[in-house]
């Protein structure tokens, strides 16, 4: 079957990677900007790094055919310094405008500090101002469930925001619910020791079923899965779950989502 | 949405994975006794404790429960801070 990884960081991952996801059925990914292990030192570096998602890693997954989109933003992460940031944020409509993206994201909160709050408002300012989707990062651990309400409260407070249009990701057992009950959609990021695994995953889609919801690996550099979808899949397969409900899941949820992006562009395996 | 697998299903499928966790837990904390320079009080030990006994109970909800014991308070008002 088919299937798309809505969230994965491919910047960090290995050509091999691609090779294997491609057979196990990867069509597409999306690849949302974020923190690359260490703070960056300027702009420019911002900049570069933007480049190489637009430019150079729709290519490197074209030669397994799979299609490439990103989204851009700064992650919070790298938030903490507004004046830096309002920088970043200066640059990212000549991003937003190139073909393969779809909107500002990954966003959010990660110690959920004021600095961080102000820089995430400069953000969804700008994805308001410029019609764009957004994606965001919800905290790790302890912080998670503060976080998610933090950022939920913030949008709740911009009328201009459209829920149908923006993922909460990275949901777990105690913040799912929240972020459904108030329209968005939900992701739900498997890894090794934090955030689910594809078996709470799929304990996840029993519970709330399968609507709305984004099912993804965020592998990056550290400790993560890029087959992580296919492992969700597997599981859902041993429980009796029918494929029709894996594919809404693992394909036709993402594109659903994708589809409301003005950029994004698709072509289906025939 | 149901659950395809029947409740006797699931605990045969699941039951040495939940027996080794929960050995590993045990193993843990005894590891964690045995060790140089004990803890008297450390807030961590506390939320394990939280949780094990939420586990004990019969919560139908036990996995956000038990991420609510390891989950930071939040404050309502906090933009007023």
């Amino acid at each position: 079957m088919d299937f798309i990884d809505p969230h994965i960081h491919m910047a960090a991952r290995t050509t091999d990677d691609f090779l294997i996801m491609a057979k196990m059925g990867c069509v597409m990914v999306g690849e949302p900007a974020f923190w690359m292990g260490y703070d960056r030192s300027g702009t420019n570096s911002f900049y570069d790094y933007f480049r190489q998602l637009t430019e150079w890693e729709p290519k490197r997954t074209a030669a397994h055919g799979i299609q490439h989109h990103c989204w851009m933003g700064i992650n919070a992460k790298e938030a903490e310094d507004v004046g830096f940031s309002r920088e970043v944020i200066a640059v990212l409509p000549e991003f937003l405008a190139k073909p393969s993206v779809l909107g500002v994201g990954e966003i959010g909160l990660h110690k959920n500090t004021p600095n961080e709050v102000a820089t995430l408002l400069g953000l969804i300012d700008l994805a308001m101002k410029t019609d764009e989707q957004m994606l965001f990062h919800t905290p790790h651990l302890e912080d998670k469930y503060k976080g998610t309400r933090m950022i939920l409260d913030l949008l709740r407070a911009d009328s201009r925001v459209d829920h149908t249009r923006v993922c909460i990701d990275h949901c777990e057992e105690h913040t799912i619910r929240m972020a459904l009950d108030e329209g968005y959609w939900a992701g739900i990021t498997m890894y090794p020791t934090s955030k689910a695994t594809p078996s709470r995953t799929a304990d996840m889609v029993e519970v709330y079923g399968a609507d709305r919801i984004l099912i993804n690996s965020s592998a990056d550099w550290g400790p993560s899965d890029p087959f992580a979808v296919p492992a969700c899949m597997f599981e859902m397969r041993r429980r009796g779950h029918p494929e029709s409900l894996i594919r809404q899941l693992v394909y036709e949820n993402p594109l659903k989502f994708f589809k409301q992006s003005r950029n994004f562009q698709f072509t289906p395996r025939v | 949405m149901t659950m395809p697998m029947t409740a006797s299903d699931v605990l045969e499928r699941e039951f040495l994975a939940v027996r080794a966790k929960l050995i590993e837990v045990a193993a843990t904390l005894d590891r964690i006794d045995r060790a140089k320079d004990p803890i008297s009080e450390d807030p961590r030990l506390d939320k394990i404790r939280r949780g094990l006994e939420l586990l004990a109970g019969d919560h139908k909800d036990r996995a956000e429960q038990l991420q609510l014991i390891f989950s930071l308070p939040y404050e309502e008002n906090w933009r007023n801070d």
